[in-house]
């Protein structure tokens, strides 16, 4: 138990000192505390995958180590810029905090059996073990298939006395509350929302979200659902916070590079994380860092460890690893141009969100056409999972209808950050069968139902705001928040 | 009525009837699935792993103990041996279906992957789990589909 503590509190302290300068800020103590946790396994996986393009392997203690050594390079130069005295105590603090949530959480995933185990997961599993070996003993299908994120995170496992690391979904779960209820307590008090009622409306949120059986079940399933999810919220947290912490857009660059390397489908969310930038930002550091820089690092990947062993990889543009390289690059070259050209940025920021779903839509209405059976079955397996087979109950019934109503209201300051990466995966969402090759079915266990759960943190979160940026302008209307532009 | 004031109105407490409703018609925790514990505990998982430090064998903790859709099946494949303690509790988790004759058609992508038809014309695709040396038993999984037979079954029939 203490080597797994140790290895998931190592985690947790990487990503603190990578954000350190938010120890600045009182007020930003338990979004440093959320984020520490998923910044610092995203940048271990970072490091990993350059261990598998260099090396062809993934060493966790290597790469742990690695990783602590720049990010306490990163934390240093940090803190040598600060008064020291003023913000030990306040360091302390955190740091205790943040160890005993995983420490709590180790023990008691190991005293409290929880863990989900599929066949899905003992295949992760298996290429956990294999890529600490050689990248070369893991079939292709399974590099395509299960990818490199949750594999190299539980290859980990092999550093302990376990198996597989069954605290590793349940912490991404627990950080993945904390960064939604952190993000709507600050914004709701900026807002000037009562205390009691901010209090009650995240109370509602966890409510809602803890009885929705597939994400409290992705929280203890030995699969990435819960990691993807999380990171996608984490990069539009540091997106909204992009002014005020800096510091935390290490976290949305990194979780670019989680959810484009955790699935096949995963650049349809880093699509979407890269348009939600795009569409506020103007800053050419700050795009270059959190959109080309990590595009290109995924396309390397893709280039070097995918194509050469994934079968079929580029005889065809829509398959699966040539099409992901082509819009990787078409990504980070967008950035790059929004980034040094000022004009190019400006009618990016203006029409990126629009062009991207109907770009989109494009490419699915060229699979349709060419197959449409296979839309035809996974819509009526998508309607039938999110109504009644799926294990969602009215989770995603209520949501849809709260996303509708909450696009129409509007109240949300920029509200793009929440909503391009919902509109660009569910505009792309019908393209998944084809890229998988077969139909959606009824089912919990479907890949495309289990997908889902990717942007329901962050559905969750854009309803809950508008509900209560809707409160606070109902309640006093003299306090009306900017409108935030369409989309 | 406005948006805004519908999500003002009726937002949380909709929020809150969601929840009720879930916690009605859902599982608040899914079942379908058994505690895995690699320490000596006595329940099934201590039967398979124990003193058994194969990577096969590890794995067939992982396929035995992991959660199953209804009628999730395992091929035993003609000679295959299992204790018969984790045979009965295979048994109480898994339709068990007779694997003969057992013939793996053909290899796909790669030595690890292949398709096997059984005896009632059901083909499964399959991963091959690694094995240590020494080791008599070889696990794959497909699905809802395992398949738990000696190293010769695989390595005489496929090509």
């Amino acid at each position: 138990m203490i080597r797994e503590a140790v290895l998931m509190a190592a985690l947790a302290w990487i990503g603190m000192a990578m954000t350190l300068p938010l120890i600045d800020h009182v007020e930003l103590r338990w979004t440093h505390i959320a984020a520490a946790f998923p910044i610092g396994a995203a940048a271990y996986v970072a490091v990993a995958a350059a261990g598998i393009i260099v090396a062809g392997r993934v060493s966790p203690p290597a790469t742990v180590g690695i990783t602590a050594i720049g990010a306490v390079a990163i934390g240093t130069f940090a803190w040598s810029r600060r008064s020291h005295q003023r913000l030990v105590g306040e360091l302390v603090r955190r740091l205790v905090i943040v160890t005993g949530i995983v420490v709590v959480m180790v023990a008691a995933v190991r005293l409290v059996h929880v863990a989900r185990v599929t066949p899905d997961s003992i295949r992760y599993l298996v290429t956990a073990d294999t890529l600490a070996e050689s990248i070369d003993a893991v079939s292709g299908s399974d590099l395509i298939k299960r990818h490199f994120v949750y594999p190299a995170l539980q290859a980990l496992a092999t550093s302990t006395d376990r198996l597989y690391l069954a605290s590793m979904s349940p912490l991404f779960g627990l950080a993945g509350g904390l960064l939604a209820a952190d993000l709507v307590q600050r914004e709701m008090a900026a807002a000037g929302l009562p205390g009691r009622r901010r209090l009650a409306l995240i109370a509602a949120m966890g409510l809602f979200v803890a009885t929705t059986n597939r994400l409290l079940y992705d929280a203890f399933y030995l699969n990435s659902h819960m990691v993807i999810a999380t990171c996608v919220l984490l990069a539009v947290v540091a997106i909204r916070l992009r002014d005020r912490a800096p510091a935390l857009m290490s976290g949305a660059a990194l979780a670019m590079v989680v959810v484009t390397l955790a699935r096949p489908e995963g650049f349809l969310l880093a699509i979407g994380l890269a348009i939600a930038l795009l569409s506020v930002e103007s800053s050419s550091r700050r795009l270059l860092a959190a959109v080309t820089a990590p595009a290109v690092g995924c396309a390397v990947y893709y280039a070097v460890v995918l194509a050469p062993r994934v079968p079929g990889t580029l005889d065809r543009l829509t398959s699966p690893v040539a099409g992901t390289m082509l819009a990787l690059v078409c990504l980070a070259g967008l950035g790059a141009a929004a980034a040094l050209l000022p004009r190019v940025g400006e009618i990016v920021r203006r029409h990126i969100l629009e062009t991207a779903i109907a770009g989109v839509g494009l490419l699915t209405t060229v699979f349709v056409v060419g197959g449409p059976e296979i839309l035809i079955q996974s819509a009526g397996a998508t309607a039938v999972n999110l109504v009644r087979s799926g294990g969602w109950g009215l989770a995603w019934p209520m949501l849809v209808l709260g996303l509708v109503v909450a696009a129409r209201a509007r109240v949300v300051p920029e509200q793009r950050t929440l909503t391009a990466p919902l509109w660009v995966f569910a505009a792309g969402f019908p393209l998944l069968p084809y890229l998988r090759d077969g139909a959606f079915r009824v089912g919990t266990g479907d890949s495309g139902n289990r997908t889902l759960a990717h942007v329901a943190f962050v559905a969750v979160v854009y309803v809950v705001l508008s509900i209560g940026y809707s409160q606070v302008r109902d309640r006093a209307p003299e306090q009306r928040t900017r409108p935030s532009p369409p989309g | 009525m406005k948006a805004t004031a519908m999500l003002a109105r009726f937002g949380a407490p909709a929020l809150v009837a969601g929840a009720a409703v879930n916690m009605v018609v859902l599982t608040v925790l899914p079942n379908q699935s058994q505690p895995v514990n690699l320490h000596p505990g006595g329940d099934l998982s201590t039967v398979v792993s124990y003193d058994q430090p194969s990577t096969s064998r590890r794995y067939a903790l992982y396929a035995l103990l992991g959660e199953r859709s209804p009628g999730a099946t395992l091929f035993v494949p003609p000679g295959t041996e299992i204790d018969s303690y984790v045979a009965q509790g295979i048994g109480d988790i898994l339709t068990v279906e007779d694997a003969t004759p057992f013939v793996v058609a053909a290899d796909v992508l790669s030595g690890t992957e292949g398709v096997f038809e059984t005896a009632s014309g059901i083909e499964v695709s399959f991963l091959l789990l690694d094995s240590n040396p020494g080791d008599d038993l070889r696990l794959t999984v497909d699905d809802d589909r395992y398949v738990i037979g000696p190293l010769e079954a695989f390595e005489e029939s496929s090509g």
